[in-house]
């Protein structure tokens, strides 16, 4: 599904990724866990293609396309989807106009047919019901005034509507509390599937006790440091991360 | 006195050979005063400073001078509604009301609707104690020259009562040869009463429309003034707006800049007794080399009154907008709250806003606050959206729409808001 080498990056004139490997397979969940400034974050806009994180070495094969060549519209357009660590709000526009104009978009790409308002309704309302959002809530501007577990409740709701194969979680846990985990956990748990890879990260082993990951990697100083099963996560909990940055130093 | 401009003085001249259809002693007395304030004012330049970044030297290139012809309009250009909503309905041509075009429908008791003309020929009395009452002429050479040429306009007096349709208003300017017109608008609203006036301005070819309103919103009445502003390409719109709001009373104005070489939209409200309550909101959206200006003044005489307003826009190619926003606090007027703010994203390099805030405050007990910001699209907000997979383009739009929307849900019921909305997207589209 996803084959990252030798990955390096830059914001700015600091250097980030410092020569990443990773391939994910179809239908898995690997977590990326990390000490802050490890690179994490960088990592999740270079896969989306944001403006300003400048690729100077390596490759990153998406079903077999080179994704670093195309804008962020497009990648969406194939089928990758990132979930902001900081849901950003787009005030005057309203998240059910949002929604529409993103399914559509991705739809026209895809060469399928467009919703029309009524089929959308529908369509969104299967995905709702499960993440215990109400129409109110889509009536609002997106995100405008959302709670922390509403903004990232918002957030797995897109990407059920955009029904990506390879979808990159960014701090999802960040701002919830336990009840609103268990939610967003339960909500991304269901939309896994055998043709849907996951790459969840966060800093906290907490959010992997509702999404269990297949595989788990540490990124320390922008490489990957070390790659075990669901058991490393819980090992990094117990012992934090001063081994890897010590090694990465 | 100085010497007035040619241009100044081509209206001058142009009142000595106007035959005025309407004809009172105390009309007569008006239209004097209005001409002896323009006369000792002329039109202004931007060395008065309330005029600094605005020039009416583009009126040069237009006929102004020249004699309104009766013309007609397209049809299709008068549905702007949606079908199903009842209007009392005014058009104006070139500032003359035209009957044939209009429908104002049956009206409840204790409402006038009408052309002012029709209202002084029928109701002389009455419009002699409403008219020319709260329009200071001093410092307002736009709105003297209005009085010096009253003609015609509409007038709306309503009382305990609130009316159930929206009164439906079009200016409509035509130049064949050239057009001025100098409307003068009247809104009377006492008693508890409410109404919604929805207004329209548009244009063909190169014209000058002038359009003076006096608005008196009395004893726990609501006036929610909402105007499109969409002349012609060559057309030139200023308006002067002078409300007076009294005990317990609201005056709501929306206005949606789009059209024209160059509009101003002057607005200046007095919050006159207790409980005194005025929103003041606009939308500008300008291209090509497109002059936007809005400008208001408004003042707390007396304690407990409030204000609320938002100004937002967006220019592109070398459009430039202007926003003057003043609010003055009276000695004595404890528990005021006004809240101004202006947003303007500018599209182009070359678009520009000239925004100025002023606040004069000389009571202790206010809560009085402005915020200004110009800038380009957030580019987080641009990537998030495309992340979703909408294109770039669609996306840019999306964000403009909102940005802008939000006014529009701020300042205009939610019955109208669509109306105002697809005026945007569609403007976005071009």
């Amino acid at each position: 599904m996803l084959e990252i080498k030798n990955l390096h990056a830059k914001v700015g004139d600091t250097e980030i990724l410092k020569g990443l490997d990773l391939n994910i397979e179809a239908g898995k969940v690997h977590a990326i866990m990390g000490p802050n400034g490890a690179g994490k974050s960088t990592l999740s806009y270079v896969l989306s293609g944001r403006d300003g994180y400048e690729v100077t070495e390596g490759s990153v094969i998406y079903k077999g396309k080179n994704l670093l060549e195309m804008e962020p519209e497009e990648r969406a357009g194939e089928g990758v989807f990132l979930a902001f660590q900081y849901p950003v709000e787009i005030p005057g526009v309203s998240t059910m106009n949002f929604l529409k104009a993103a399914v559509n978009s991705v739809r026209k790409y895809r060469g399928e047919s467009e919703f029309d308002a009524m089929d959308f309704l529908k369509f969104v309302r299967q995905q709702t019901k499960i993440l215990n959002i109400g129409d109110d809530m889509l009536k609002r501007a997106v995100n405008v005034g959302f709670s922390g577990g509403e903004k990232k409740r918002a957030e797995v709701l897109q990407m059920a509507v955009l029904n990506p194969s390879f979808a990159v979680l960014d701090e999802t846990d960040s701002g919830l509390d336990v009840d609103a985990l268990r939610i967003v956990g339960e909500g991304v748990t269901a939309l896994r599937s055998p043709e849907r890879s996951m790459l969840v990260i966060t800093h906290y082993q907490r959010l992997l006790d509702y999404i269990v990951p297949d595989v788990v990697h540490v990124l320390a100083d922008g490489k990957i440091v070390d790659t075990g099963d669901k058991n490393l996560a819980l090992k990094l909990e117990a012992h934090g991360y001063a081994d890897y940055a010590e090694a990465a130093a | 006195m100085n010497a007035l401009s040619p241009l100044s003085q081509s209206f001058v001249d142009r009142h000595g050979d106007a035959e005025f259809a309407l004809r009172a002693p105390w009309l007569d007395q008006l239209r004097q005063n209005g001409l002896e304030s323009f006369l000792g004012q002329g039109l202004p330049t931007p060395s008065v400073e309330e005029w600094k970044y605005t020039n009416l030297k583009v009126l040069e290139k237009l006929d102004v001078a020249g004699s309104s012809e009766a013309a007609t309009v397209d049809s299709a250009q008068l549905n702007w509604l949606p079908a199903e909503l009842a209007t009392h309905k005014l058009v104006f041509v070139n500032g003359n009301y035209n009957k044939e075009l209009s429908e104002i429908g049956d009206l409840p008791e204790g409402v006038r609707i009408s052309s002012l003309a029709e209202a002084i020929n029928s109701d002389a009395d009455m419009l002699a104690d409403h008219l020319g009452q709260i329009d200071e002429l001093e410092n307002a050479p736009v709105l003297a020259l209005n009085t010096a040429f009253i003609e015609d306009g509409y007038v709306v007096i309503i009382e305990k009562i609130e009316l159930e349709k929206p009164i439906e208003v079009i200016f409509a300017s035509q130049a064949n040869s050239a057009a001025t017109s100098h409307p003068r608008n009247l809104i009377v609203a006492k008693d508890n009463a409410q109404a919604v006036i929805l207004e329209r301005h548009i244009g063909d070819g190169s014209y000058l429309a002038n359009h003076g309103f006096e608005i008196n919103v009395k004893g726990g009445s609501h006036v929610k003034h909402y105007r499109l502003l969409e002349d012609s390409a060559e057309g030139v719109n200023l308006s002067t707006v002078k409300a007076s709001v009294g005990k317990d009373a609201t005056y709501d104005s929306f206005v949606l800049s789009m059209g024209g070489q160059l509009s101003r939209s002057e607005i200046h409200v007095t919050c006159q007794e207790p409980g005194a309550h005025t929103n003041l909101n606009g939308v500008y959206v300008g291209q090509d080399s497109q002059h936007i200006d809005n400008t208001t003044q408004i003042d707390h005489l007396v304690p407990n009154t409030t204000s609320k307003e938002t100004y937002k826009g967006a220019l592109d190619d070398k459009a430039r907008g202007v926003f003057q926003g003043a609010i003055n606090v009276a000695e004595g007027a404890d528990g005021t709250d006004g809240q101004m703010s202006n947003k303007t994203l500018l599209l182009s390099d070359e678009s520009e806003i000239d925004s100025k805030p002023q606040l004069e405050i000389y009571a202790d007990d206010v809560k009085c606050a402005h915020g200004f910001t110009a800038g380009e699209l957030d580019e987080t907000s641009l990537f998030y959206l495309r992340s979703r997979g909408i294109p770039e383009a669609a996306a840019r739009a999306m964000l403009v729409e909102g940005f802008l929307a939000e006014v529009v849900e701020e300042g205009v019921d939610e019955d109208y808001q669509e109306i105002f909305k697809a005026k945007i997207s569609a403007w976005m589209d071009n």
